[in-house]
């Protein structure tokens, strides 16, 4: 990186600052670590980085993407707000979005808001709002949508031909994939019209304790996920690379990388088995980080990750068109990190957060709203994380210049440290089988839990400080509104019991069965065949219920651990 | 207090429709730290909450909610604890939990409410407490 006069030099000056600091300090240290342990000297100096050549770091818009995505950073293309909401009925989801849209949430250049979904707790795992399993849960964190009559609601007077859906749910992503499907149709617009991402977080199990199907029955049904979408749907981003809940369970950034990578390596493997070119489904792939409270780590691992990917993309499957090797990054600012206590603290934590993304050069950003610890968010704390957003692109100046902090001897370290450490970790988790048999062993939990205990374990003895919560406690604690769920549950239930009434029952059986049987073939490798037969149930009136169970029977479903 | 034989057991509980376990992994390690016996669940129905501390015959249940369930799930566990004569083992709950919900908690029977961001020391010595 430096000619030899430089290194001279800086090896000259760095002595007369090593007689300054004994001076000052005698022998004593100033170490210390990032949040993910990674050891951190007290300053960086050209030599820390000597060893990189430039074109690790390179320009944005150029391999290896380190510094961007794009030749021009935000001042061409601002990032895309993508805050998330949902309760109640999908009429009053719709309705607190279009809130947001209204207040200025982002979308792509010329484009209009996203459009940001999700379904409750029952729904997520595939139970309609009248099965037992939901009493209690009918609205809750997400709307109730149990019936293409529901999703039929959520989308009314939204224009899915010019917005960026995102399909906030994970193992019901094929359901829901087939209502925009039908949808679509109904409304006549043309399948490769639709733009946008179906979380379709299928690989959950590996940080979170929630039931879903087995890892390699997973990959099969993302298979063929991906397989539709690539041939009908050449804008659907098919799936979002959850690495935030990695961190926010209790993981590090260094797994944050490693552990995703694992499970993009193993479908991508998977989907390239029955003859689908990376080149073209790869360019589908999104990835999802946390904003963490250590701020250079968090820069340093947004960089890191892009690098990473456009190496892994293009060295181990092979992939020449750039957009393959670009990784999609969006960002949401870490909800572990906000505290219920002194909750308007929160703001000031997720304008932190949402800082170190900005200055990462992310495509997309959700800044947690303050009142997370106590709820879903109010309007008022909704529009709060917003603003923060707006505040930081319209009066700060910073996103003027693409990657500032490129050239940082701290940052260019750092970022080179945690793609080290990552790349090391990853090589570890392959030796041990790859991430089907990591997850099958139970693997990557106990990592992210020991992470957890640990974390907690410092803040009881004071070793790790948050504010207000192990230090300047308050004993009157600060009010704030808290959102109040409505009643929704027998309005729900009612919904579905109509739904039911009214179809050609036989229709419905026969789809269903007619599912099974692509299932069952689908699982013994067949391909091509299940997202149509999900679609045909969906058309034929079945439920997310009726499709789940199905599914469910077939491919197997539960807790690993 | 004196120690006794046998350790104090604990059931941790929570509903597998609620996807975050961090706050109860956390709490089970802290409990077994203290020499605590824990018994770690997920459940569906709350009626399966209640067959683990028959069939386990647990000292205390703590039930962890933080994307919701509390009012219900609760209120059903309290029922059929009554209903099966096991109202001497102490329910303590924890998670995103409304300050206006605690009352309306410990008027169902709970002991105690730990809303997130209590510390594990508080919980343990709580449990001993009562149960030491």
């Amino acid at each position: 990186m430096f000619d030899k006069a430089t290194r001279e030099k800086v090896k000259q000056i760095k002595e007369e600052w090593k007689q300054e600091y004994q001076k000052r300090y005698d022998d004593k240290e100033f170490n210390s670590t990032t949040y993910s342990g990674i050891p951190v000297k007290p300053v960086y100096t050209p030599e820390d980085i000597e060893h990189l050549d430039y074109k690790e770091i390179g320009m944005p818009g150029i391999f290896p993407y380190t510094r961007g995505l794009y030749p021009v950073g935000y001042r061409a293309q601002p990032w895309v707000s993508q805050q998330a909401t949902g309760y109640g009925l999908p009429e009053q989801t719709r309705e607190r979005y279009e809130l947001l849209a209204k207040e200025g949430l982002r979308g792509y250049e010329g484009r209009e808001p996203p459009y940001f979904t999700g379904q409750d707790q029952a729904g997520m795992l595939g139970y309609d709002a009248d099965h037992p399993v939901a009493k209690g849960w009918v609205g809750m964190t997400g709307p109730s949508v149990s019936t293409f009559e529901d999703f039929e609601l959520l989308f009314e007077g939204v224009d899915i031909s010019n917005r960026n859906l995102v399909l906030g749910v994970f193992d019901t992503s094929p359901v829901f994939l087939a209502w925009l499907v039908m949808l679509a149709e109904k409304r006549g617009v043309p399948l490769d019209k639709l733009h946008g991402l179906s979380l379709n977080s299928f690989f959950r199990q590996m940080y979170l304790e929630h039931p879903s199907f087995p890892p390699s029955s997973a990959l099969k049904i993302n298979r063929e996920f991906i397989k539709y979408c690539t041939e009908n749907l050449p804008y659907w981003n098919t799936v979002n690379f959850n690495m935030y809940d990695i961190i926010e369970c209790g993981g590090n950034a260094i797994q944050e990388l490693a552990f995703i990578l694992s499970v993009v390596i193993a479908l991508v493997e998977e989907c390239m088995k029955v003859g689908l070119d990376p080149n073209v489904f790869v360019t589908r792939f999104n990835f999802h980080m946390a904003g963490h409270m250590d701020f250079f780590e968090t820069i340093a691992k947004i960089r890191a990750l892009r690098r990473m990917w456009a190496k892994l993309a293009r060295n181990r499957f092979g992939c020449t068109n750039p957009r393959a090797l670009k990784a999609i990054i969006n960002v949401k600012t870490a909800g572990a990190t906000y505290t219920r206590q002194q909750p308007l603290n929160n703001l000031i934590r997720g304008c932190i957060e949402t800082l170190a993304a900005v200055l990462a050069d992310v495509n997309a950003l959700w800044t947690t709203h303050y009142d997370d610890p106590l709820a879903i968010p109010t309007e008022q704390a909704a529009i709060l994380g917003l603003r923060t957003q707006q505040i930081i692109l319209y009066e700060t100046g910073i996103p003027n210049v693409s990657d500032p902090l490129a050239g940082s001897y701290y940052v260019e370290w750092l970022t080179s440290r945690i793609e080290e450490e990552a790349t090391k970790l990853l090589q570890r988790i392959e030796q041990m089988g790859g991430w089907v048999k990591c997850l099958e062993a139970g693997w990557f939990r106990k990592e992210i839990d020991r992470g957890a205990i640990e974390w907690r374990r410092k803040v009881d003895k004071g070793e790790t400080i948050v504010v207000g919560m192990n230090k300047f406690v308050m004993r009157e604690e600060q009010k704030v509104p808290v959102f109040e769920y409505p009643e929704v549950e027998d309005i729900a239930i009612e919904r579905v019991k109509k739904f039911k009434e009214k179809r050609d029952i036989a229709l419905t059986r026969a789809a269903l069965a007619e599912l099974k049987e692509a299932a069952q073939r689908v699982d013994r490798g067949e391909s091509g065949l299940l997202m149509p037969a999900v679609i045909k149930c969906a058309k034929a009136d079945a439920t997310l219920g009726e499709i789940m169970d199905v599914l469910k029977e077939v491919f197997g479903w539960g807790l690993i651990t | 207090m004196s120690q006794k034989e046998k350790p104090i057991k604990v059931l941790l509980s929570r509903s597998q429709l609620d996807c975050h376990q961090r706050g109860l992994v956390t709490v089970a390690a802290a409990l077994r730290d203290a020499g605590m016996e824990v018994v770690y669940t997920t459940f569906l129905m709350p009626e399966e909450v209640v067959k683990t501390a028959v069939e386990e015959d647990v000292d205390v249940i703590g039930l962890s909610f933080l994307a919701w369930g509390q009012m219900h799930i609760t209120a059903e566990v309290m029922r059929l604890l009554k209903e099966r004569n096991l109202s001497d083992v102490m329910v303590i709950v924890g998670g995103i939990i409304r300050d206006e919900q605690i009352p309306k908690l410990l008027e169902m029977g709970v002991s105690r409410v730990f809303p997130v961001g209590s510390s594990t020391t508080e919980i343990v010595d709580y449990i001993r407490s009562k149960k030491g």
